[in-house]
């Protein structure tokens, strides 16, 4: 019986605190840390990107199931090349995502299409016109390279260059050239492909 | 004085993301230099452009944005009984409670009907035209419930009893279409009542059950 309580006790299969960092094959305290500050983050980014938090949500919990298995072990201590590489796996997994979403999403923007028959004509034309766009400038970013379509979604979301220098594992002093340059880009693919009219 | 800024440092100083003396410095070249000028100008229109677009990436998801279906069609009821109310829970408890006030009122004027046993001590003392007369007015008592005579003649054979109709109380002035009657039980006594419930659910007239 005694055996099995410490086989069963949730308190220890599922915690996730500092304090409890015992060598049972549970994550290490750095990524406990590193857990919870990114998680929001890179799921707000994928869910930008994706325009699906579900979907968001299962990248971003692979992405870091990844960088459990990276760990050598839980005394390891944290690695500065950890958040860049979480950052780089969730964005390239995201911009996949947005490449097989193509199929379903067709199927799903005729059912939204035939919703907004229902609706009012400017409101339906709106949402239209809103989907439109937001289909327009996922197909731009999933031309970009990934780092520049990250660097974009990140600052989207309001970080800091010393927030965004930290995920991408560079310099603080070079984020304005990169997001100079990923904005160049990003306007660059978007009239290759819808014209001027951006 | 510093030589013309590359595009990263204008960048940031869009973004303010420099120290302080930096941007004033920046500030400071910005606007004696044409060509930084210009393209501190073009910088700034390119982000604005662009954040207008990431912007559209947050106006709703293609995927868990939910769809609106078109309004579901208001529930009618036609055949009491054999639909199940929309908000059972709600309209039981009104009725109980209607029910229970209504009860509350009607109950004591039951009991204090007269024994039948009554009748027979004071039946053979009236007389006949006076018999006549209250068979005469009987039938205006004739409404929802039997007439409570206060004499116990009425209990003789030639009585004329009130028609077997049992009409409910409206609970408010609006007309009612269509509804449901549902039965509902006082809890802990023996009174029952039918209510009549509209198409929304609501309590619209109600009947104790004798």
């Amino acid at each position: 019986m005694e055996i099995v309580l410490k086989v069963v006790q949730p308190a220890k299969e599922l915690a996730l605190s500092p304090a409890e960092t015992e060598t049972d094959g549970r994550a290490p305290a750095w990524f406990d840390a590193l857990f919870r500050e990114h998680y929001p983050r890179v799921v707000a980014m994928l869910a930008r990107l994706t325009g699906d938090r579900g979907q968001a949500e299962e990248i971003a919990s692979d992405a870091f199931c990844k960088l459990s298995a990276r760990g050598s072990g839980p005394e390891e201590q944290p690695d500065e090349r950890h958040t860049p590489w979480l950052y780089r796996v969730a964005t390239n997994a995201g911009l996949d995502a947005l490449r097989r979403n193509v199929r379903r999403r067709r199927h799903e923007q005729a059912a939204y299409v035939e919703s907004l028959r229902s609706a009012s004509a400017v409101c339906a034309l709106e949402r239209l016109l809103s989907e439109e766009r937001r289909a327009r400038v996922q197909a731009a970013l999933a031309e970009m390279k990934p780092r520049d379509a990250q660097l974009l979604l990140l600052r989207a979301d309001g970080l800091a260059y010393r927030e965004l220098a930290e995920s991408l594992g560079v310099q603080a002093s070079s984020i304005g050239t990169l997001l100079a340059r990923a904005e160049a880009e990003f306007e660059l693919k978007f009239r290759a492909r819808h014209g001027e009219g951006i | 004085m510093k030589e013309c800024w590359d595009e990263g440092g204008l960048r940031a100083y869009l973004d303010r993301e420099l120290p302080l003396e930096e941007m004033a410095r920046i500030a400071v070249h910005v606007g004696g230099c044409a060509e930084c000028h210009a393209r501190y100008n073009e910088l700034a229109g390119r982000a604005a452009r662009v954040a207008a677009l990431m912007e559209a990436l947050e106006a709703g998801p293609v995927v868990s944005q939910p769809i609106s279906l078109p309004a579901r069609p208001q529930r009618r009821w036609t055949m009491p009984g054999r639909r199940i109310m929309a908000r059972p829970v709600a309209a039981a408890v009104l009725a109980v409670a209607a029910a229970a006030a209504l009860a509350f009122v009607l109950l004591p004027k039951r009991t204090e009907r007269p024994k039948p046993e009554v009748a027979p001590h004071v039946a053979p003392h009236v007389a006949p035209e006076r018999r006549d007369m209250e068979q005469a007015v009987a039938p205006s008592g004739a409404g929802p419930w039997p007439a409570l005579s206060s004499s116990p003649r009425a209990k003789g054979p030639r009585r004329v009893k009130p028609p077997n109709v049992q009409y409910y109380l409206a609970l408010d002035d609006e007309p009612i279409d269509t509804g449901v009657v549902m039965r509902v039980a006082l809890a802990g006594t023996a009174v029952q009542a039918d209510v009549i419930f509209d198409a929304e659910g609501r309590p619209r007239a109600i009947r104790t059950i004798k």
